[in-house]
């Protein structure tokens, strides 16, 4: 039924480059500015800064490996859409 | 950073027991396999009808996937460091008590060692007697409430190392009493003035 409702509607969204870049620019923001903060929390109110550093390198690289994740996907589909 | 004098020490530090994580790791599995049940409904959804791909769709398909996971990336180390920094900090001195709630709400306590009169461990239920964790209630001197943590791991251990901690400070305080003391019983006696209590037991 939903399925039939939302072929009723004549809406088309065009997924671009442009509208991808912006979507991909948000979240690396939201993401730097989120990472600034809990960086801050382990340094100034953890209690060894060893482990600090150990979580530091274990959240960088996975949101580094996650986000050219998505940059590859978002350039891959650029390099086909021109 | 932790309120703690320079010539303090932190001896221990006690978290919650891991099992108060268990009902975040759900959270996170599901939001891991959204994009799975995303998929799924994508059959069953004109998709293809609202979207216009200029390129291969799985293309932006894997871009919102990464996307998706560095959210739940994000999101994770948000219920961690929640977690993380919920702390019971004892040092030579002092107990602290750290609450975090979120990201910008930080509570934080402290009452000295030697002020601890009572320590209680509650260990209720199956799963916290198998699995080691419990409240501690320590109560202490003064007309400061109760203190109470919640969910600790090892709480028999953690009280009997506070008593530990308390015994030492003990120690340390009758020792700094007794050195205050020993000069003062080395010098010359003041003169004793003549009494004329009849009480006084050196009337003979």
């Amino acid at each position: 039924m939903f399925a039939a409702l939302l072929s009723s509607f004549d809406i088309s969204i065009p997924v671009t480059p442009t509208i991808l870049m912006s979507l991909f620019l948000l979240v690396a923001a939201i993401w730097g500015v989120f990472s600034m903060i809990v960086r801050y929390h382990w340094r100034e109110y953890g209690t060894s800064a060893l482990e600090s550093a150990k979580i530091s390198v274990i959240y960088f690289t996975g949101s580094g490996i996650l986000l050219f994740g998505a940059a590859i996907f978002l350039a891959l589909y650029s390099l086909n859409a021109a | 950073m932790i309120e703690i004098d320079k010539n303090e020490r932190i001896v221990r530090t006690v978290r919650k027991h891991w099992l108060v994580l268990v009902g975040d790791v759900f959270i996170l599995i599901f939001a891991i396999a959204m994009p799975v049940i995303l998929l799924v409904a994508g059959h069953y959804l004109p998709i293809e009808n609202i979207l216009t791909f200029i390129g291969p769709a799985w293309q932006v398909g894997g871009f919102f996937l990464f996307l998706w996971l560095t959210a739940v990336w994000m999101f994770g180390f948000l219920l961690w460091t929640d977690y993380y920094l919920d702390v019971l900090i004892v040092t030579d001195k002092r107990v602290f008590d750290i609450q975090q709630h979120g990201l910008f709400r930080r509570e934080s306590s402290a009452f000295r060692i030697d002020r601890i009169q009572n320590i209680t461990v509650e260990v209720k239920g199956v799963l916290q007697t198998f699995l080691d964790f419990g409240t501690i209630r320590i109560e202490t001197a003064g007309e400061r409430e109760d203190f109470i943590a919640n969910y600790i791991s090892h709480p028999y251990e953690i009280k009997k190392f506070l008593n530990e901690c308390q015994d030492i400070a003990a120690d340390e305080s009758q020792a700094v009493h007794f050195a205050r003391a020993m000069p003062a019983a080395g010098t010359k006696a003041p003169p004793q003035s003549q009494s004329t209590n009849p009480s006084d037991p050196s009337i003979a």
